[in-house]
């Protein structure tokens, strides 16, 4: 679904509804994200935002409306829940890395894989060596790992579903920061699942009450 | 150790397609196992080559047990390439989707593929006039002593291209077995990856299991990918090392069978856990080390 977009928007949703468990999560919501701004989706919990994410993304299909996206839509996702199998032997690095593209001129674009990959790292404000396996590591430090993921091929769509979850507060300043910048400096347009996080409503560009008044 | 070169000299006429079927099939099986490890559904290493078994047992004994049921007809031709290739499609079907989808079911379902297809294997054997004797062979190895010109060019063709696309394909595998819905997002080809995966574990029971029999590709899916685990980090270079591992262990166990006159089977599977065991140590030692320095 590529069709009548506007220039700068990335993804345009209009008359979505989405239904759980013989209830109606929202109905009728339509939504622009345009290149370089922020949108939040707030609500109580259960209210739909992570459906409304999913749907945005094309991971799960609306009960009613339509969702169109740029052609060749690059997208980062920070998903809400921590997907890894605790088992799996992957290195962070190796995690962070499948946020680059698959092309080897996109990933030479980008200054190499390697060096994306640590420099994304840095940027999130990792500290243990990027070769210890993503198992080990702390809640706080996957998130961060999960962030360096989709931020590391440089999207245009950032897709954050609670991202700071786990982090500490000086953490959560900081990935709020970083957000803003990316917004900011490279106009990628984000949309941002959160519950009450200072800094994200205030610089949002729209806030959408999932579950409650659009 | 001059009864050992005397014992080699003697299985030298059949060593050499021993030794190179094998390790070819060995390097395959050590790939997929790494990938099979990732997506979790290792126990379809077990159920899927005991289908495969089961589908050679009913090319060998499903005409004799076709007409001992009075069925009307000739039965099933005997071709044991094509029912191994049926019996391991359906068993890929059955067991990997449901393994990925519920993992609970998965493991029920490879519980049930298993113990139908042993019991299918040995009730058909029964009727055979010559089917104990293949599904035996099959069963301690000794089939592998005894492959045939066409066994070998084609697993001298097959094993190394399966074990490319392995390694070809680990890092999308691995995406997908860590986050599926960050690899859909991402616009990454899951549909196909995991049709591509799943071809290519059938492919290698299929080919594998009528040549060097359940036990022996069990043992090359498992041990070698969890002994790659310890020393290797990145997807592509652990299903690489999982390969290069079963390869290892295959001759190390081939080579033990000689020595000390054990049943092909019981000689590969030693070798692949005294390998997979020693590289693991190795694994082990070189991270004690690095957290030292």
């Amino acid at each position: 679904m590529t069709v009548g977009v506007a220039a700068d928007v990335v993804l345009s949703a209009r008359g979505l509804a989405a239904r759980a468990g013989g209830r109606t999560l929202f109905e009728g919501l339509d939504l622009d994200l345009r290149r370089g701004s922020l949108v939040a989706l707030t609500g109580p919990n259960g209210a739909g935002k992570s459906t409304l994410l999913r749907i945005l993304l094309g991971l799960a299909w609306p009960a009613a409306g339509r969702v169109e996206r740029a052609p060749g839509l690059t997208v980062g996702l920070v998903p809400q829940l921590d997907p890894a199998d605790p088992g799996l032997p992957f290195p962070a690095a190796s995690v962070v890395a499948q946020g680059l593209p698959p092309s080897p001129a996109a990933r030479r674009a980008l200054g190499g894989a390697a060096s994306a990959v640590r420099a994304a790292l840095d940027r999130v404000g990792f500290r243990p060596p990027p070769s210890r396996r993503y198992s080990v590591l702390s809640g706080g430090e996957r998130r961060r790992v999960l962030l360096a993921r989709a931020l590391v091929g440089a999207p245009a769509l950032l897709a954050l579903d609670e991202p700071t979850a786990g982090v500490d507060a000086a953490g959560e300043r900081e990935v709020v920061a970083l957000v803003r910048d990316e917004v900011a400096r490279r106009g990628a347009a984000v949309v941002w699942v959160c519950h009450a996080v200072p800094g994200v409503e205030a610089s949002a560009d729209r806030v959408v009450a999932v579950g409650g008044v659009a | 150790m001059s009864a050992f070169l005397e014992r080699l000299a003697q299985a030298y006429d059949l060593a050499p397609h021993a030794l190179v079927g094998g390790a070819a099939v060995a390097l395959a099986a050590g790939v997929v196992g790494a990938l099979l490890r990732w997506r979790r559904v290792a126990w379809a290493g077990l159920a899927v080559p005991s289908a495969g078994t089961a589908g050679v047992a009913f090319a060998l004994g499903g005409h004799a047990t076709w007409h001992a049921l009075g069925l009307p007809g000739h039965g099933p031709v005997e071709d044991v390439g094509l029912w191994a290739a049926w019996f391991t499609a359906a068993a890929v079907l059955l067991v990997v989707p449901v393994g990925r989808a519920r993992g609970r079911d998965g493991e029920r379902a490879a519980a049930l593929c298993f113990v139908v297809s042993t019991t299918l294997a040995v009730l058909l054997v029964a009727e055979s006039p010559h089917g104990d004797h293949e599904v035996a062979s099959l069963a301690t190895g000794r089939a592998l002593l005894f492959l045939s010109h066409e066994d070998m060019l084609l697993l001298r063709a097959a094993m190394p291209a399966l074990a490319l696309v392995g390694v070809l394909l680990a890092r999308r595998v691995a995406h997908l077995s860590f986050d599926r819905d960050h690899a859909r997002a991402a616009g990454r080809a899951v549909v196909s990856t995991e049709l591509a995966f799943a071809g290519l574990f059938a492919a290698l029971v299929a080919l594998g299991v009528p040549r060097v029999g359940a036990p022996f590709l069990f043992a090359a899916l498992t041990v070698p990918s969890a002994a790659a685990e310890r020393v290797a980090a990145r997807p592509t270079t652990t299903a690489a090392v999982a390969g290069v591992v079963a390869a290892l262990g295959f001759t190390v166990g081939a080579t033990a069978s000689v020595a000390w006159d054990w049943p092909f089977s019981t000689g590969v599977v030693a070798g692949l856990l005294a390998t997979g065991a020693a590289v693991a140590l190795l694994g082990r030692g070189a991270r004690a080390l690095a957290g030292r320095g």
